[in-house]
């Protein structure tokens, strides 16, 4: 049967994932002046659906016998890694203000581009509930 | 691929490097005046080398897209000295003397500092400004079609 909410579902999830990097991301700015902090980052790990690859926010499948992406609905799960390349300062912290802030604007606006395609997904629905009287 | 977040990147590492000038400067307009340091010596003025990088990938290899259209980061490659004479200012009742009386000022000029600093905090702002554009047009396509 097709699932009447399955494009919002996929969108959901990468509003979550969206999230929680922000929340990687600002933790990162708060240990801005930590000795020895390393600057973690959240990578997305599983590809869940196609409008997970068209947003650019999922990693490709690598191996054949990998679980197929298309139709489940998998829970989109990141995975932390730390991130140095932006260099370190003599007091090990490698945590670069302007990159982190860089960062979280870029998180803001894919999670403002998913949640304009949430909107429109749901206008959609709304318009055919409604007898193309609504939306 | 090379889009909107690429960009924002550029900038971010712009800035990044335009706040290592400004601490250099700081340092120079601070030391202006200093005769000892831990090298030995007096204080010689510095500077940051800046070298540009490509745009690497999340995998951290360079990304194609980027290398196509030769955008790149802006990175500080090292801090060099500057390599001009300090003043020699004659006070022979200064510890740092040298035999004859006279003592080696650092080679920092403040007007100089002052107009670097000026072209750095200006630097920076231009950099600010990329950003917010670059936001504001992501934020524009995102209104396509409403």
């Amino acid at each position: 049967m097709l699932d009447l909410y399955a494009g919002v579902t996929h969108l959901g999830q990468a509003l979550d994932y969206h999230l929680e990097r922000h929340n990687v991301l600002a933790s990162n700015v708060a240990h801005v002046d930590t000795p020895g902090y390393h600057p973690r980052d959240l990578a997305r790990v599983e590809q869940s659906s196609a409008f997970g690859e068209a947003l650019g926010v999922a990693l490709a499948r690598t191996d054949a016998s990998h679980l197929g992406a298309a139709g489940g609905g998998a829970e989109v799960t990141g995975r932390i890694f730390t991130d140095d390349s932006g260099g370190g300062g003599a007091d090990g912290n490698h945590v670069t203000l302007e990159r982190e802030a860089g960062k979280l604007a870029a998180n803001q606006l894919r999670y403002d581009v998913v949640s304009a395609l949430v909107s429109s997904e749901l206008r959609g629905l709304l318009f055919a509930a409604t007898d193309g009287k609504g939306g | 691929m090379l889009g909107v977040f690429s960009a924002m990147e550029i900038s971010a590492s712009g800035l990044t490097a335009e706040r290592v000038r400004m601490n250099t400067i700081a340092s120079n307009v601070a030391n202006a005046n200093t005769t000892r340091t831990a090298g030995g010596g007096t204080y010689r003025r510095i500077d940051p080398v800046f070298e540009a990088e490509l745009v690497r990938t999340q995998a951290g290899v360079p990304d194609p897209g980027a290398g196509a259209v030769g955008a790149s980061l802006v990175r500080v490659a090292r801090i060099v000295e500057d390599p001009r004479d300090g003043r020699l200012v004659y006070e022979p009742g200064h510890p740092d003397a040298n035999p004859e009386g006279y003592v080696e000022y650092p080679n920092v000029n403040v007007v100089e500092e002052m107009v670097n600093m000026l072209t750095a905090s200006r630097a920076y702002e231009a950099g600010v400004t990329s950003l917010e554009s670059v936001k504001a047009m992501a934020k524009s396509a995102i209104e396509i079609g409403r």
